[in-house]
């Protein structure tokens, strides 16, 4: 299973004990995006909104390429970093 | 015994602090730098209780037993997944007879039964048969002011924008609309109950039946539980305003006043608190210390607080980021040393 540094806005990072960056494994953004809920169960509320999707201004870069397109709970990751 | 105002800001909060005879503040903060913060309370075992929100990211509530530490409520108040309504701020945290409740934008009521932790909807009012009709006002479509009886919990208020004022005799379980005698600021086509734009409420919980109303169509009061209301406005410029609040020791009342809602600014550039000493029969102008000319801030609905101290400590933030403070009960006003964000709501606690 890939090993994924997920970097986080400043504004969210008292959500996770400050920490700059979080590692989690996952091969999906939807397996990753569910660690890291699952870990700070506080982020959740301010990722998703009632639609139970991301919240509309909330975009997920990985490896500087916007996520968007690519369905959070099929997507695979790229080569991992 | 000192002084602790909690300072909510568009872009965080202020710890405002002094000793008892509030000369000299201190400044702290922001807490929760970048985040508007939208509502400030304490419950009586002393635990306080913060709104948060952020466009990007939604709104929560924090709470602290002693304002360093700060935690989210584990289950905040939210809507159903999978429905419409969007929870996008905390407008108020009020401290119950039995419970805390929290008022919230999209509008509706929520209670915690275990001093945060989780939160609970209250249906009777979310899903009020009136429901579909609610319109917002400028601010949104929110239920920003709750009353409580101490003497009878199954009475409460609740006043939500551009709704009116419910009242429950029942613990919650049922609401009812209680506006007579209020002009209607937006008309329904189906419901002649809903459309009235309450912006503040406040009352002495000794004598919960007499509640005096900031509405956008007046200042009105009644002394009948919300039954009927009459307007209270001799001596006001203007009857719209948004803040309004009662100081618990001589039971005097204080409001913002603005120039009309088309315009919303302080009359003539004067930014003036008036009070009322008589229960709302007639309102006095107080302006020592407060800018007399050319001052076009205004005080949002929750951003004025009083301390319950002897004599009265009166606070107010505007929406320019100033903070003035009045220890004589609002005969002469100080500048607070802070120039924050936007104010959007304000408390004062002692500790």
């Amino acid at each position: 299973m890939a090993v994924v540094t997920v970097r986080l806005p400043r504004l969210l990072a008292g959500l996770v004990d400050g920490a700059p960056e979080v590692k989690v494994e996952a091969d999906t953004l939807a397996a990753a995006l569910a660690t890291l809920v699952g870990r700070y169960p506080a982020l959740g509320v301010h990722l998703f909104d009632e639609s139970g999707g991301l919240r509309g201004h909330v975009l997920c870069f990985h490896n500087e390429e916007n996520s968007a397109g690519c369905p959070p709970s099929t997507g695979r990751w790229p080569p991992a970093t | 015994m000192n002084i602790v105002l909690i300072v909510g800001t568009d872009k965080g909060a202020f710890l405002v602090r002094s000793d008892a005879k509030r000369e000299r503040w201190r400044i702290e903060g922001p807490l929760f730098r970048g985040w508007r913060v939208t509502a400030a309370a304490r419950d009586a075992g002393g635990r306080y209780f913060l709104g948060v929100t952020s466009f990007v990211y939604g709104a929560a509530i924090q709470m602290s037993d002693d304002l360093v530490k700060w935690r989210q409520a584990p289950q905040g108040p939210s809507y159903p997944t999978g429905g419409t309504r969007r929870l996008t701020q905390i407008w108020t945290v009020h401290p119950g007879v039995s419970a805390l409740f929290a008022g919230v934008a999209e509008a509706g009521l929520f209670r915690s039964d275990d001093r945060g932790e989780t939160w609970q909807p209250v249906p009777g009012l979310n899903d009020h048969p009136t429901r579909d009709g609610w319109m917002p006002g400028a601010g949104g479509l929110c239920a920003h002011a709750v009353l409580s009886d101490p003497a009878n919990p199954q009475r409460m208020w609740c006043g939500i924008s551009a709704v009116g004022v419910f009242r429950t005799d029942d613990g919650g379980r049922t609401w009812q609309l209680k506006n007579r005698g209020v002009s209607i600021a937006i008309e329904d086509q189906n419901s002649k109950d809903i459309g009235y734009c309450v912006h503040a409420l406040a009352h002495d919980p000794a004598v919960p039946a007499v509640i005096y109303r900031q509405d956008h169509r007046g200042m009105y009061r009644t002394r009948d539980g919300a039954e009927t209301w009459e307007r209270t406005e001799r001596g006001l410029p203007s009857g719209f305003g948004f803040p309004l609040v009662r100081e618990p020791r001589r039971g005097a009342l204080y409001a913002v006043p603005l120039e009309s809602d088309e315009f919303r600014m302080p009359p003539d550039g004067a930014l003036r608190v008036y009070r009322s000493v008589d229960g709302g029969d007639f309102w006095s102008p107080l302006s020592c210390g407060l800018p007399a000319q050319n001052a076009y801030e205004i005080v949002l609905r929750g951003a004025m607080a009083v301390d319950g101290q002897e004599p009265a400590g009166i606070y107010l933030g505007t929406t320019a980021g100033a903070l003035y403070a009045s220890r004589d009960g609002g005969d002469s006003w100080q500048t607070l040393p802070l120039t924050a964000p936007r104010i959007m709501c304000l408390a004062a606690f002692t500790e």
